[in-house]
């Protein structure tokens, strides 16, 4: 059983918690310097739940990494006076102030641990999670992700976000086929920094020791979490946001396939009892009506993923090779002689080359911090393929294209199964 | 005659005799401390091995990427079994040089006593020369695979540059560590070094003067527009 919450909340924030006493709906949001646009999150927030919730008792609680003052006063315009809000510090230690990970707040395991704590504390009835540079956020999102939970349907409700285009390549071609081939839960965006959970999930999440105590930068707590609930018996459903949309400098790509494929990894070795015994696919509830993507998605060019693709063939092949099977191999060296224009990277390939990767990081084949950096122009080859294959297809076509993926990380799930021991 | 050519033959058997029976029961110490010896750096070795397996060394190498690299470098076998090899070695030629000693040759005397004084500096320049060398292929590594993602196109040069840098840097640390030809050594590496930078310096302000301008003006003119970098202009997430 792990400790509650190991770390001590301010003397400002105890005594803000005893007058509050009890929420019945609590917004959580974690942050990290973001000012210039966490006042728009709050104020959506706000909206929503004076315009949906009217009759419970809320409160938003900004677990802030940064400085609380800045924080604060950036939300002075758009503090809504019947909504309470609490600004609660937590300590990031030094060294994890120099990089900052995809999501934009170091240490989020512990932002996210004391939002949890605080809501358990006030006996939450429903708790949702905010990203703090969210710009497209609206008043309905806080409706969408909290009304199953407030109406004691689902206890975990998952995003579905409208993308344009190759928007959420990473989840598209990576993290939603193999959560769904692992963990036989179709959810579309198990990676999503907005999400909605229950007061006994909440629990669930507390107790758990393996959520909170990992020793590494790995996993991503929100992962974690999305795994840990996808798991357990606690009801899922997945809830029609909107397109998402943030303010910030874009995350490196490198460091963001590292992060995002190293917790998938880590998390298939840590949850490795319940994936290899076969779980059966079944497919949440998808609630709320999509909404529709914007016209005119921005062009990518192919070109710069398939060059990046074809250096790494050329300069990372001693790397790749001793994570890689022959015959993953065998059929990845054509590649490199194919121009733009008939450049393939066949679905099946992809899968094994997951697969192959998944291995090589449970038997720590090389380094695993290399390892999962070596991906990055597989990647970028995989999704450079993805684009020629569907470059004049519709929405509906990129989605059957993820889909038919989807369906091949299930089909050859067996391969890395007899290979895992 | 006769008679003294009889002494002298005699002289000189007996004489062979007497140094053999003085020399025999040395060669057989020797003998005896190179049987037990071999056999104390075997069971050393064996003792050694399993606690280097207990307490977890080759695991922590194949996660930390020694594994790989003592493969790469055509080496099979697991760390603790190399270190193993490392400790039988070094009690076995210790065992020898007692061995030798026993023999009492006024000759070997003096060598064997330089061994002793000898074996901490050789130890130390084996552990400089194996972290150097466990450093070289792992910054290698990083420095490759940051710069083949950062799309540069040539990032293995980049990363060989750092590799045999670390190599000649621990290579020559762990010369002047043994004494062997300290002060060529410093110059050889002042000069190598000197000369690598002034070669860079003077091929990048000349031969790259353009390149350089078009570089700056590019991330110049990134930073005012805002620009995203390639393979950056889409959300990955």
């Amino acid at each position: 059983m792990a400790d509650p919450f190991p770390f001590s909340l301010s003397p400002q924030v105890e005594k803000e918690l005893q007058e509050i006493e009890r929420v019945d709906l609590l917004i959580g949001i974690p942050s990290y310097r973001h000012t210039q646009t966490i006042g728009n999150v709050v104020q959506a927030a706000g909206a929503g739940l004076l315009q949906f919730f009217p009759s419970a008792r809320p409160l938003i609680l900004i677990s802030e990494g940064g400085s609380v003052q800045e924080v604060g006063a950036s939300l002075e315009r758009v503090r809504e006076p019947s909504i309470p809000i609490l600004l609660s510090p937590y300590l990031i230690d030094p060294s994890d102030r120099l990089t900052l990970p995809y999501h934009g707040i170091p240490e989020r395991r512990k932002a996210l641990w004391g939002i949890l704590y605080i809501a358990q504390r006030l006996q939450a009835k429903t708790c949702v999670i905010l990203d703090s540079r969210l710009s497209s956020i609206t008043p309905h999102w806080i409706e969408s992700l909290a009304r199953p939970i407030w109406q004691s349907e689902f206890d975990y409700a998952s995003p579905v976000y409208a993308r344009r285009g190759y928007e959420g390549a990473l989840v598209n071609c990576l993290v939603y086929p193999l959560t769904r081939a692992l963990y036989g839960k179709d959810i579309r965006h198990p990676v999503g920094g907005e999400f909605a959970m229950s007061t006994g999930l909440i629990s669930h999440y507390l107790s758990s020791e393996k959520i909170w105590n990992e020793p590494g930068p790995l996993p991503e707590i929100d992962m974690s979490m999305a795994i840990t609930a996808l798991l357990s018996a606690y009801p899922t459903c997945q809830v029609h946001l909107g397109p998402r949309l943030y303010e910030g400098p874009p995350a490196d790509l490198s460091s963001t396939v590292f992060q995002v494929a190293g917790s998938l990894f880590q998390l298939a070795e840590t949850n490795q009892a319940f994936w290899l015994k076969g779980l059966p696919e079944s497919h949440p509830p998808t609630l709320g009506t999509p909404i529709s993507q914007p016209p005119n998605p921005p062009p990518t060019d192919p070109l710069p993923m398939i060059q990046s693709f074809h250096r790494g063939l050329r300069d990372l092949l001693p790397l790749w090779e001793q994570a890689l099977s022959p015959e993953t191999l065998q059929d990845l060296y054509p590649l490199g002689s194919l121009e733009a224009r008939d450049f393939r990277f066949p679905t099946d390939l992809w899968v094994r080359v997951i697969y192959d990767m998944l291995l090589a990081f449970h038997y720590r084949t090389f380094y695993w911090r290399h390892l999962l950096k070596s991906l990055v122009p597989l990647y970028l080859g995989r999704l450079a393929s993805m684009i020629i294959e569907t470059e004049m297809g519709s929405e509906t076509d990129i989605e059957e294209s993820i889909q038919l993926l989807c369906r091949r990380f299930i089909m050859l799930r067996p391969y890395l199964v007899e290979r895992w021991r | 005659m006769g008679d003294l050519w009889r002494e002298a033959v005699l002289y000189a058997f007996r004489d062979f005799l007497e140094k053999t029976k003085a020399f025999v029961p040395s060669i057989l110490a020797m003998l005896s401390i190179v049987v037990l010896g071999t056999l104390l750096s075997w069971l050393a070795k064996v003792i050694f091995v399993s606690f280097l397996r207990k307490i977890g060394l080759d695991r922590w190498s194949d996660q930390y990427g020694l594994s790989s690299i003592l493969r790469n470098a055509g080496i099979r076998r697991p760390s603790s079994q190399i270190l193993g090899l490392v400790l039988f070695w070094i009690l076995f030629i210790s065992f020898l040089m007692i061995g030798i000693n026993a023999l009492q040759i006024p000759a070997t005397s003096l060598l064997i006593s330089h061994f002793f004084a000898y074996i901490p500096h050789a130890i130390a320049a084996i552990l400089i020369l194996l972290v150097g060398w466990v450093l070289a292929n792992f910054l290698g590594h990083t420095v490759l695979l940051g710069a083949v993602n950062a799309g540069i196109d040539f990032a293995p040069f980049i990363a060989r540059v750092v590799r045999w840098s670390v190599i000649i840097l621990a290579s020559s640390m762990a010369l002047i560590h043994l004494g062997i030809a300290q002060q060529i050594v410093v110059a050889m590496l002042s000069i190598l070094f000197g000369g690598f930078i002034l070669a860079l310096a003077i091929a990048f302000g000349l031969g790259g003067r353009d390149l350089a301008r078009a570089f700056l003006e590019r991330k110049m003119r990134k930073g005012k527009e805002g620009e995203r970098d390639q393979g950056d202009e889409l959300s990955h997430l």
